[in-house]
Parts: C-alpha cells; structure tokens; sequence
C-alpha cells in the first residue's frame, strides 16, 4: 500500500513538473554545439516545449500581433548572480554563451581586420553576455547560414539565434522571437544603367535571395514571372550579380546598402516590397531566457547604447531613427 | 539460252578433271589419305601459330597498354584529384589565417594548379574526351578564387561569397566528376590486368589439338612403315612442345611480377590516393568548423580520419598491398603522421570549444612544429612518399613482367611455321615413296 502510494505521488509530481517546466526549466544544460546528440535532457524537452508552444503560437498571429514577444520579468538581476535554476544560471555555470550570428551580413555581424566580429547584432550579443557574466567577451559565435539558423535556434544546440532574422508567423511557430531590434523592409538592388526600374520589370529575369530567407519568399509568391535564384549566402548574391548570372538581388535595404558600399556601379529601384522586424530567435524550451533578453533589449534601447551601435555600424543607412517600440505579451 | 548453259557447264567442269581431283585425295587410297593428312597438318599448325600469336600479341600488347597508358592515367587522375582538393583546402586555410594570404599559401596554392593544368594535360592524351569537362571548369574556378582575393584585399566582404562560389563549384562539380573518372580508370585498369592475366584456351587448345594430330600421325605411320622416326614429323611436334612449353614458362615467370603491379596499382588508386583525400577533406572540415560556416561537425572529421585509419581503413589496405618492406615501412610512417594530426587537430579543438578562439586558430594554420598544419603536411608529404614508392615499384614490376614476354610472339609464330613446314616435308615424305 505504501509502495503504491509513493509511486503515485512520485508519478503526479513528474506531470505537474512536465507542465510548469515550460516557463522555468529546472537545471538548465545547453547541449554542447560539437556534442549535441540525443540525451536524457534531449529526450525530456519535447513535452515541456510542446507546452509551451501552445501558449505562444497563437494560431491567430497576424501583422498587428506578430510582433508581441514574452513581457520582461522585474529588473535585471545582477551580472554573475542569475536566479537559481533558470537558464540564465545554466549558461553561467557552462561560463560562456553559445550564439547563432549570421555568417556575413555587412555592418550586422562580420569579420574585422583582425578577424573579431563585429556589428550592430554582435554589439547585442555582447551586451547580453554581459548581463549574464559582467564580461563581454564570454561568448561562442556559429556562423550560421540564412537556411540553418531557425533549426539551430529550434534544436537548441545554441542559446540564441541574432542573424537578420525577421520575425514571421510561420517562424514562430518554430522559435520564439525576442521584441524587435531592428526594421527594414526588402527591395531590389539592380546594376546601374541596366534599365530595371521595380521588380515588375524583372519579369523574366533571374533575380537572387538567399535560400531560406524572406527575400526568397517574396520573389517566390511574386504574382510576375520571375526567376528565383538561391543563393547560400546573401553576399553570394552580389557575387552573382557581377557574374552576370542574376539580374537583380531581393533582400531588406540594410542588407542591399552595404552592397553598394562594396559596388557603387549597383543601386536600390523600385518601392519597399515589405515592411519586416528582426528579432532574436530562441528555441520555445527557454522562455525565461527570452524574458531575459527582451529586458536586456529594452535597457540598450533606454540607455542610448541602440542609438550609438546603430550609428557606429549602420551609417550606410542614414541618421539613427527611434529603436523599434517593443511589443509584448504575458 | 539453254544451249548457251549448256554449254558453259560442260566446259567449266571437265569430267577428267574432276576424276583426277578425286583420285589424287582418294581416302581410300594411300597416297590419296596421306595427302589429306598433310593438310589438315598444315593447316592445323598454322592455325595453331595464328591463334597463338594473336593471343601472345594481345598479352604483351595488354601490358604495354597497362604500363605506358593505363596506370599512368590512373596515377595521372589521382594526382589530379589530389591537387584539385589541395588546392582548395590551401585556400580556404589561407582565408581563415588573416586578410592577407601568407607566401605558403600562395605557393602551395600555386603548386597545386600548375600539377593540376600538367596532369589534366598529360591526361587529356590519353583519356580524351573524358576530361574535357574539368579542363572548361578548371580556368572558372581559378577565375573565382582570383576575384575572391582581389575583393578580399580591398576588405570586401563580397571575397568570401566569391570564395564560396568557387569552392562551391569545386567540392559539387569538379571533384565529383574527377571521381567519376579515377572510378571509371580504376575499372579500366583493373580489366586489362584480368585480361593480361588469363589463362589463353582458345591457343592452348589449337596448340594441344596440333600435337595430338602430330602424335597420331607419327603413330599410324610407325603401324603402316614400321620406321620409327619421321624427321619433319618430329621436329613439327618439337616445335609444338616448345611453344607450349615457353608460353607456360612466360606465363609462370612474369605472373609473379604481374599481380605485384597490380598490387602497387591498385595501392594507388584504392587505398594510398582515397587516403590522401580522407587526409584532405578531414582538413578541410577542421577549416570549416574553425570558421564556422558549415554544419559539418566533429563526427565529420572522425569518420575521414577513420577512413584514412591505420586499423580497418586506407592505409591497412595500403598495408595489405604493399610487395616488399620500404611500402610497408612507409605505409606505418603515413598512419603515425595521421595519429600525430589527430592528436594536433584535437588541441585545435580543445581550444575551439573553451572560447579560445583566436589560439585555436593559431594552432590551425600556424607553421609551428605542434601546428595542425605543420602535421597535416607531415601526413600529405608521408602519403606522397608512399605513392611514389608504389608507382616506382609498379614501374619496376610491369617491366619484368613484360621481359618474360619479349619475342613470345615472334618466337611463336616462327615456330609455328617450321611446325607447318616440318609436317609438310615429314609426310611428304612417305608420299614420296608411293612414286
């Protein structure tokens, strides 16, 4: 009678466990990025996910809440001091942080001279790492590529995912979105003097995106008889496009003005074909985390440091406008 | 027109004629069944000879194919891959060590394509058509990786999409096809040392049925004559035997010398060459993950080094193969480098892994003695000493094989032709003596 009784204690606090882990997940252990395999935490997440999932995908995600990420709980905790049993603790104790960055978008996240990354998306990872650790420097980047990114960031194998990526309905489906960092829009770079003046008058042309992107989407749903090229990379598509083997390249503007910087004898035609948002992609299972980061993210934005990356990587683009308001839910 | 038909059919076949004809090779008869004799001898011999010497032709026109253009061919494309690879692990490498590429890199980059261009030319001799793919994607490739460091020593970052591209276009297209054709030489090679090595039945029976003949002959003349020897007779079936017997000697002698070829051949192109390319594609991806672009991981690497391994991989079919003790000295030389690369690329990943990145890149490319470059290039160098070791040897053995067979035709067809002339005369004769 007593064996039965613990087993049945034993077994009603495992379900209860299962069904609030989703917001605070006990012991915390990020899978290693070389040795991610099939484990017992592996084993055990699906179901918390699969419960969390449900409170944020809502199936009724449209333009106006799209961008609603998880609200920020209370202030910062202090640097080296994460609550006890949170992911952020996890991470501490691991004693860097694991970031998916995009492999080259120019003035976001790239190599310097000195082969350091750098970028206005780098500068928020490392603002991140800070609150985490007080150090900056306590971080492993992948580079990702546009095609990988948002499996990586669903699988786990890294902490966050900071890689253009915009936020979409379909994607959050997948990942949870941090609030928004950044807005841009995508439109159409050409070869100057080529006499394509809007994507109607590609009709017929190959024009390039980079597989996976929304760029890709765009060109892809695009009423007009276009010719979608992907490419793995966004850079490949400028490569390309002095190959002579595209004939234009669709992607967001901030993307499109560091080509230019690097090709003045291309140009931007044609109107914004979208209006889009990047957030920071985080796998479902880690929702205190992006509690955690949209605190983070909203603090830069208050304390001018939005403002001076932005002005520091992106002056291509023109004079810093207000960072993105963020938009929450409970 | 009947008369007409008539008439040319009694003229083309003369009654007196055709009852001559009939008389002189009249079985019945002796002289009748000895002139029958007589030819079907000669002809027997001389069909015999032909047979023959087609067949010693055809093996010694099989070996020289395997020695002046099959494995050089063979050695050719495995160079070729080689080198290709090479050159692209060089440049991925030279990109990852800083912005400006290092003289190595350069030299080493440049040392690649020009064995690239040579072996692609050598091989464009002999394997025609085949390769004209490569030689047209070759100049596109280089083209790429030209543009690439042009923008990359400006610091745009369009280099490593160009970088891409060209790596993209040779790890997709011009390997792959290289392969395609190193597999397609491999078989090649592999018929012609099947065909080199099988036993000639088809000579060997003609040339058994010609002694048989020879035999019997002599005997129903011994019953007819009681005359024990018949010169001509005895020196046609000599000649018979020793063509019999220096084709099996030959064949003995340089089958020893034959298989070891093939052997060091086949070291070549299935176990030393496929290790090479494990060695570089294990390079390759050590490169990648140190930059971080790829989703290839450490499983990747393991599973090149175990293809490469000294214990169930390329090199203990090297092992296997290897004819004499230097192959075999060098083989293990090739799987302590490789232990030695292994242990070096895992301190490059030690350092990786606990966020060191700028040390772990330095223990990649630097040229220090415990670099993984410095052992990597220790690996390459030991698997080139090997193969050039085999290729040496293969020169060596195909050549002794081929002595054994020097004048096998000639010899055979001369003697065929003092057999047909000996069974003409020897039979001719006891014709002689029914005059």
């Amino acid at each position: 009678m007593t064996t039965r009784f613990v087993l049945a204690c034993g077994a009603l606090a495992a379900i209860v466990l299962a069904t609030t882990a989703s917001d605070q997940w006990p012991d915390h252990q990020a899978p290693h990025p070389m040795t991610a395999g099939p484990g017992p935490t592996a084993a055990a997440r699906p179901a918390a996910g699969r419960s969390s999932g449900q409170a944020l995908a809502k199936p009724d995600c449209n333009p106006q809440n799209l961008r609603a990420s998880l609200r920020p709980q209370g202030p910062l905790p202090v640097p080296g001091q994460m609550p006890v049993g949170s992911t952020m603790a996890g991470i501490a104790r691991r004693g860097y942080l694991i970031v998916g960055v995009n492999r080259d978008a120019q003035g976001f996240s790239f190599r310097d001279e000195n082969l350091r990354l750098q970028g206005f998306e780098v500068d928020i990872v490392r603002d991140i790492a800070e609150a985490i650790f007080g150090d900056r420097e306590r971080v492993v980047f992948r580079q990702l590529s546009i095609a990988d990114r948002l499996k990586i960031a669903k699988s786990g194998e890294v902490d966050l995912v900071v890689a253009t990526a915009t936020i979409t309905c379909k994607r959050r489906e997948e990942v949870d979105f941090s609030a928004a960092y950044f807005e841009t829009g995508q439109r159409v770079l050409v070869n100057r003097g080529s006499g394509f003046t809007d994507l109607a008058s590609l009709t017929g042309h190959p024009i390039c995106a980079p597989r996976g992107s929304t760029g890709l989407e765009t060109i892809q749903a695009a009423t007009l008889k276009l010719i979608p090229v992907s490419a793995s990379a966004t850079t490949d598509c400028l490569a390309l496009l002095q190959l002579g083997k595209v004939d234009a390249v669709c992607t967001n503007d901030a993307l499109l003005a560091h080509m230019i910087a690097q090709d003045p004898r291309t140009e931007i035609v044609g109107p914004q074909l979208s209006h889009e948002s990047y957030g920071v992609a985080i796998s479902k299972n880690t929702p205190d985390l992006g509690r955690f980061v949209n605190a983070v993210l909203e603090r830069r934005a208050q304390d001018g440091r939005w403002r001076a990356s932005y002005e520091r990587w992106l002056t291509l683009l023109g004079p810093p406008p207000s960072p993105p308001t963020p938009q929450y839910q409970d | 027109m009947t008369r007409t038909r008539q008439a040319i059919g009694t003229r083309s076949v003369p009654p007196g004629e055709v009852l001559g004809r009939v008389s002189r090779f009249d079985w019945d008869t002796m002289p009748g069944k000895l002139r029958i004799v007589r030819i079907l001898l000669v002809l027997g011999v001389l069909l015999a000879g032909t047979v023959g010497l087609y067949a010693a032709n055809a093996r010694v026109d099989t070996m020289r194919d395997i020695a002046e253009h099959l494995e050089p061919l063979n050695a050719n494309v495995t160079t070729l891959y080689r080198s290709l690879a090479d050159a692209d692990t060089t440049v991925a490498a030279g990109f990852l060590s800083g912005r400006a590429e290092s003289r190595e890199v350069r030299a080493r980059y440049d040392g690649d394509v020009d064995l690239a261009v040579t072996s692609l030319a050598q091989a464009g001799v002999q394997a025609g058509g085949e390769i004209t793919y490569i030689t047209k994607q070759l100049p596109v490739y280089t083209g790429l990786v030209e543009r690439a460091r042009a923008n990359n020593r400006q610091g745009l970052a369009v280099g490593v999409a160009y970088l891409r591209l060209a790596s993209d276009l040779m790890q997709n297209q011009i390997l792959p096809q290289t392969a395609e054709l190193q597999r397609r030489q491999a078989s090649r090679l592999d018929d012609a040392y099947q065909r080199a090595g099988s036993v000639p039945v088809v000579a060997l029976v003609a040339c058994g049925l010609s002694l048989a003949g020879l035999i019997l002959t002599q005997i129903f003349l011994f019953q007819r004559t009681h005359r024990v020897a018949n010169p001509g007779l005895v020196a046609a079936s000599a000649a018979v035997l020793i063509g019999l017997v220096w084709w099996a000697v030959a064949e003995a002698a340089s089958a020893g010398p034959l298989t070891n070829s093939h052997h060091h051949s086949q070291s070549v192109s299935e176990a030393l060459g496929p290790a090479q390319i494990a060695a570089l594609q294990a390079r390759t991806i050590e490169s990648l993950g140190l930059a971080r672009t790829g989703t290839t991981t450490e499983l990747d690497f393991n599973a090149r080094m175990q293809r490469l391994a000294r214990h169930g991989g390329a090199l203990a079919a090297a092992r296997e193969l290897a004819t004499d003790q230097t192959g075999r000295d060098l083989v293990e030389v090739a799987a302590k480098e490789g232990s030695s690369y292994s242990t070096a690329h895992n301190k490059v990943r030690q350092l990786d892994d606990s966020a060191q990145y700028a040390a772990a890149i330095e223990a990649a490319v630097s040229t220090q003695e415990t670099s993984a470059a410095t052992a990597f290039d220790r690996l390459d160098k030991a698997l080139i000493r090997a193969i050039e070791h085999e290729r040496g040897a293969f020169g060596k053995d195909i050549d002794r094989a081929r002595g054994w067979l020097t004048g096998l035709p000639i010899g055979i067809g001369t003697l065929a032709l003092i057999a047909a002339v000996g069974a003409a005369l020897g039979v001719r004769q006891r014709l002689d003596e029914y005059r």
